[in-house]
């Protein structure tokens, strides 16, 4: 089993709540009432997978991939052009 | 409240990632996983809006189809500069990773801090329109 330094343990358990956060600003921004639950499912389901892959991502400590490093500008360009996020 | 917790949870963050950019004395994993937090936050949050546009829009009155798109402008404008931000700091960060003088650490420090910022705002942004939407 990988042994984590101290300072990896306090990054991913702030990943965890940084993970929780997000989540909960995201599905938090949207008032129930007044939009479908399916949208507010549509939101969360699209959300939560990037972050709980930035959670695996910094338990295992690796260095960032080529393909890794692509997706990454895959997003910059994305946020580039918002309206196809 | 949710916002403030997010820019602590951000702050700390920087102090961890930098912690351990220290420790290994180079560009870390650490800042690269707070480049894609900063972009997913982001994104999330603009598909929320997105979403939320899409599905509301034909159906809203014509003063909020007008606010709607006046914070289109606005929330769009903020995803751009943050995704130029994300360009200069993934850049740095593949610089430090191969000369980590203490210039480019500390260039790489400073958009590291607008990164969280932008991010942020465009979560906080995004929180505060469909906060105040009124739509049926």
């Amino acid at each position: 089993m990988t042994q984590l330094t101290p300072e990896q343990i306090a990054a991913i358990k702030l990943q965890i709540d940084g993970a929780a956060t997000i989540a909960e600003q995201i599905t938090g921004t949207v008032a129930p009432q007044y939009v479908p639950l399916i949208i507010l499912g549509q939101i969360v389901a699209d959300a939560i997978p990037g972050a709980v892959a930035d959670i695996q991502n910094m338990i295992a400590g690796n260095a960032p991939s080529d393909a890794d490093v692509q997706a990454l500008w895959t997003k910059i360009g994305a946020l580039g052009n918002p309206e196809s996020i | 409240m949710k916002s403030i917790t997010l820019l602590i949870f951000m702050a700390g963050l920087t102090a961890a990632t930098l912690s351990a950019c220290k420790s290994t004395g180079g560009a870390s994993a650490g800042i690269f996983q707070a480049e894609n937090l900063a972009a997913d936050g982001a994104m999330g949050a603009t598909h929320a809006f997105n979403v939320y546009k899409a599905q509301m829009f034909p159906a809203t009155t014509p003063a909020e189809q007008f606010r709607i798109l006046s914070f289109q402008t606005n929330l769009y404008a903020a995803d751009v500069k943050l995704g130029a931000t994300l360009a200069v700091t993934e850049t740095l960060r593949e610089q430090v990773a191969t000369n980590s003088t203490s210039t480019n650490q500390t260039a790489l420090l400073l958009t590291l801090t607008a990164l969280e910022d932008q991010s942020s705002n465009i979560i906080g942004l995004v929180r505060l329109f469909l906060n105040q939407t009124n739509a049926p």
